[in-house]
């Protein structure tokens, strides 16, 4: 026993010399959750401007890329990490199933079985329910799934080694992972294009929709980054990622190819101008340094509400300069219309959309996205801390 | 903004109603079984037969085939089209039809019909005699919703299981030993935690897929709103010899919000085209327009009835929406024998052997000595595109020359399955209903279109069809002569297995 305990404290001390390199397996975990983001932003452009599309398209390659990267990327560790004999690699691992590998490996093998696991149920729910006219739909949602677990699977394989790692590496792989989360952040901005409209801001459902992913991915960064301005960083990166692709995609031309076409529409259209959760960010990050000690419900309660009360207040403000003919420009891209949706139809004109019937309905609705981002919140914090113990 | 209230209120709806729904048969609107289209016409100078297959589900696929007749062709490009209304005046990128490898005269393309109601499919040929367009007509309506095959469902729930083991197993490993030092075996502590946190994630996995159930089942029942079912006309007898007929909307909920029974347009001069059909032996057929019956009633007709056998009798009744989109409404009735009466104006009526009694001739005798040949092989296909020719010949057995248009055309033929669930009313020309094709043509298009209204009537005269599925069919062929409608009656015998244009 004593001879094993030696043993295995030699191989981690030789293993601790070795993390001082970025990992391959973070650079991995980049090129797939970037390259899900970037196809999943570039195909709903594609849907919103030219309509049709095939399995073929590089949008879907793109997304593809991501099950193909991290189901490869598992399957490597997997087994060199199972039939080595280098204990070096086998301690940084966990079992399952009697198989041996990084728990983020197992992770991303998940995912990329499940995204490949979609791609049937997507055929057959086209051939049953029509082809989709939705972003989300059972079969996307388990493509979804999968891809969110590539990319946590991607985390973990980042988190084990920061979390060993020297103060240097430790930074870098701090960068890498905030500049993945503020591509995460723009594709919830995606995920939610169904309910991001201006003409929804002065409504619940925007702020119930936009009260799920956002604090959840917020608090992970706090919790996991150790940087003073982690959230701020963060949400800048989500900031100028998704004001690139509302600057971007407009300048290449598209022309419709599904009927019925309402208006010609010569342009990819872009997902719209970021929703300001720099703002709720910003204020994360100055009460962090008072309220980190704080247990995780009373932390996770404080935090939601004021990720909640700085968002309404910065958001519902900027919905009014959005409504105004200053924004209709290629900077905040107001002016850009739909192909599917007749001019002048709701939500393609400078009026809010009362989606509430009354204000009671509203303050109701107001409320549930209060208690959702107290709950995300509070999720995202076990994530982040339980993310910042991972070790293998 | 519907959109968003749609794609975000998950709303309960009974299964009970979504398996009624998977019962149902295939159905169509315009005809009853047969939704597919058939045309033959002009595009331009370009002679072209056309056939679209209508995608059961919608939005969906529609499989679109042209062969060319005559002149080289280069390009032959398709495009789907609302009949009227927004989106009717802007159409998509055309797609450019794929020649066949088998025959370079064939092109085809699948082209995405996005929304129910009245499409029409806009065909463009290009070749050396210049350029060419015509317009089918295409009624879009999703009538099926396929239960998942059991390889799908088993395949589909072996990942589902491997999955969620995997899942459960993953949280296991990762309190047991994620946050353990690099090396460390597992204590007993962490063993305990791993276990409770297998049973909660496990927890987590089964609610999780209930909620994904839950949420299936509402999109399903969405879409279950929106399956067309035929509606079941109300046909009742006003004694002694009237019909009442009651037009229904169909009775998804859907449909029967969006349907409305006060915007009919003429079809070949009639609201309504009421078919009574004798069953079982198909030896009674009546075509017959009912009007108006003085209530001003939404959807309700009356018509008396010429003289007519007791029995049961199937009804179908074809009507076109403003918005171009065609029904066959359907329905059953039992009738005492109607003693006295002929058929008035546009009516008519025939009588013929029983089904089982008759022989598969390819001859039918009409009156005066008149009779009326099928000029097709008698050996027909399920799916399979096909000219039903037919000839009427005078008594010496010399092409006619003295037929009249009966209701603007050479002739209308109505093709009923033993079991009648297949009926079509076709023309020469197209198998769509005449209102619909004017409406997709435009006006000006269907001058140019010979459909007899000049009173010069070939004597040959060509049905573009296919028939749906294999089975035993009567057809009757009706055309004018001497100011009187005269039927010839045919049977056909179909087999499975089509082949392509």
């Amino acid at each position: 026993m004593t001879t094993t305990a030696h043993s295995l404290a030699g191989t981690v001390a030789v293993e601790q010399s070795a993390v001082d390199r970025v990992p391959w397996t973070v650079w991995t975990s980049a090129i797939a959750t970037i390259s899900v983001v970037t196809g999943a932003v570039w195909d709903i452009s594609w849907h919103i401007s030219v309509g049709r599309d095939t399995f073929w398209t590089p949008p879907h390659m793109l997304i593809q890329l991501c099950a193909a990267i991290g189901g490869l990327t598992s399957l490597y560790l997997i087994l060199r990490t199972t039939f080595t004999r280098d204990e070096t690699v086998r301690a940084n691992s966990v079992r399952l199933f009697g198989l041996r590998a990084p728990l983020g490996a197992f992770l991303c093998g998940w995912g990329a079985l499940t995204m490949l696991a979609s791609a049937p149920f997507d055929n057959w729910w086209h051939e049953t329910y029509g082809l989709d006219v939705k972003v989300l739909s059972p079969p996307h949602a388990v493509l979804g799934i999968g891809a969110v677990a590539v990319i946590f699977g991607g985390f973990l394989l980042i988190m084990a080694p920061l979390n060993r790692a020297s103060a240097a590496l430790a930074g870098r792989l701090e960068t890498v992972f905030m500049v993945l989360i503020g591509f995460i952040l723009l594709s919830a901005q995606a995920d939610l294009i169904e309910c991001s409209n201006r003409a929804l801001m002065h409504s619940s459902i925007f702020y119930r929709c936009f009260m799920f992913p956002f604090p959840v991915y917020l608090m992970i960064v706090r919790s996991v980054v150790k940087r003073r301005w982690a959230c701020t960083t963060t949400a800048a990166v989500y900031m100028a990622l998704s004001m690139a692709q509302e600057w971007v995609l407009p300048l290449f031309y598209a022309e419709q190819k599904l009927g019925p076409v309402y208006q010609r529409v010569p342009y990819m259209v872009p997902l719209g101008f970021p929703v300001l959760i720099i703002v709720p960010a910003l204020l994360v990050d100055l009460l962090w340094a008072k309220l980190k000690d704080w247990n995780g419900w009373k932390k996770g309660i404080t935090l939601g509400a004021s990720i909640f009360v700085a968002f309404v207040a910065a958001q519902w403000l900027f919905a009014n300069f959005l409504m105004s003919s200053w924004s209709a420009n290629w900077v905040f891209g107001t002016h850009y219309q739909l192909y599917m949706a007749p001019p002048g139809s709701p939500g393609m004109t400078p009026e809010f959309f009362d989606y509430e019937k009354s204000r009671a309905e509203l303050a109701l609705g107001m409320g549930i996205a209060l208690i959702t981002a107290m709950f995300t919140s509070r999720v995202g914090l076990t994530v982040g801390t339980w993310l910042r113990r991972v070790q293998r | 903004m519907a959109a968003a209230r749609a794609a975000l209120k998950i709303k309960m709806k009974t299964l009970s109603k979504i398996l009624i729904l998977l019962l149902f048969p295939a159905i169509a609107v315009a005809h009853v079984g047969s939704p597919d289209v058939y045309y033959e016409g002009k595009a331009g100078p370009y002679s072209v037969q056309v056939v679209v297959r209508v995608p059961p589900v919608i939005p969906g696929v529609a499989e679109v085939e042209v062969k060319t007749l005559s002149g080289n062709v280069n390009t032959v490009r398709m495009v789907p089209l609302r009949i009227q209304g927004l989106g009717a005046e802007l159409a998509p990128v055309a797609d450019i039809g794929q020649r066949s490898l088998d025959d370079a005269r064939s092109f085809h393309a699948g082209l995405w019909l996005m929304q129910r109601g009245a499409w029409k499919v806009q065909v463009t040929v290009e070749g050396d005699l210049g350029h060419g367009e015509l317009s089918i007509p295409v009624a879009a309506a999703p009538t099926i919703m396929r239960p998942m095959q059991w390889p799908l469902r088993w395949l589909l729930g072996i990942l589902m299981t491997i999955l969620a083991v995997g899942f459960v197993g993953m949280a296991g490993a990762a309190v047991r030993e994620g946050i353990s030092t690099p090396g460390a075996t597992a204590l007993t502590a962490s063993s305990n935690r791993a276990r409770k946190a297998m049973v909660f994630v496990a927890l987590f996995v089964v609610v999780v897929l209930t909620l994904g159930g839950i949420w299936w089942k509402s999109e399903a029942a969405d879409t279950s709103r929106w399956i067309y079912s035929v509606p079941r006309v109300k046909a009742s007898l006003v004694v002694p010899n009237a019909l009442s007929i009651t037009l229904k909307k169909p009775d998804t909920a859907g449909w029967a919000q969006r349907t409305k029974l006060n915007d009919l347009i003429p079809d070949h001069g009639h609201l309504v085209h009421l078919f009574l059909v004798r069953v079982p032996q198909l030896d009674r057929m009546v075509h017959l327009h009912p009007g108006g019956d003085g209530s001003g009633a939404e959807g309700q007709f009356l018509q008396t009835l010429p003289a007519m056998p007791a029995g049961r009798y199937q009804v179908f009744a074809d009507i076109v929406h403003s918005t171009g989109f065609p029904e066959t409404q359907i329905s059953e009735i039992v009738l005492p024998e109607i003693q006295s009466g002929t058929p008035q104006g546009d009516d008519s009526s025939v009588s013929a052997a029983p089904l089982n009694q008759s022989a598969a001739g390819q001859t039918a005798t009409l009156d005066g000595g008149m009779r009326m040949r099928w000029l097709n092989e008698p050996s027909f296909h399920a799916g399979e595109p096909i000219g039903l020719r037919f000839r009427v010949e005078d008594a010496a057995g010399a092409p006619a020359t003295d037929l009249e248009p009966y209701m603007g055309m050479a002739g209308h033929l109505v093709v009923v399955r033993e079991d009648c669930q297949v009926f079509a009313h076709l023309h020469p020309g197209w198998s769509a209903p005449m209102a619909t094709v004017e409406l997709a043509s435009g006006a000006s298009a269907m001058k140019s279109m010979d459909h007899a209204s000049d009173g010069a009537v070939s004597p040959e005269i060509v049905f573009p069809y296919g028939f749906p599925e294999a089975g035993r069919y009567r057809l009757f062929v009706q055309v004018r002569h001497a100011g009187k409608v005269e039927t010839g009656v045919f049977d056909a015998q179909v087999t499975s297995g089509g082949a392509k244009l």
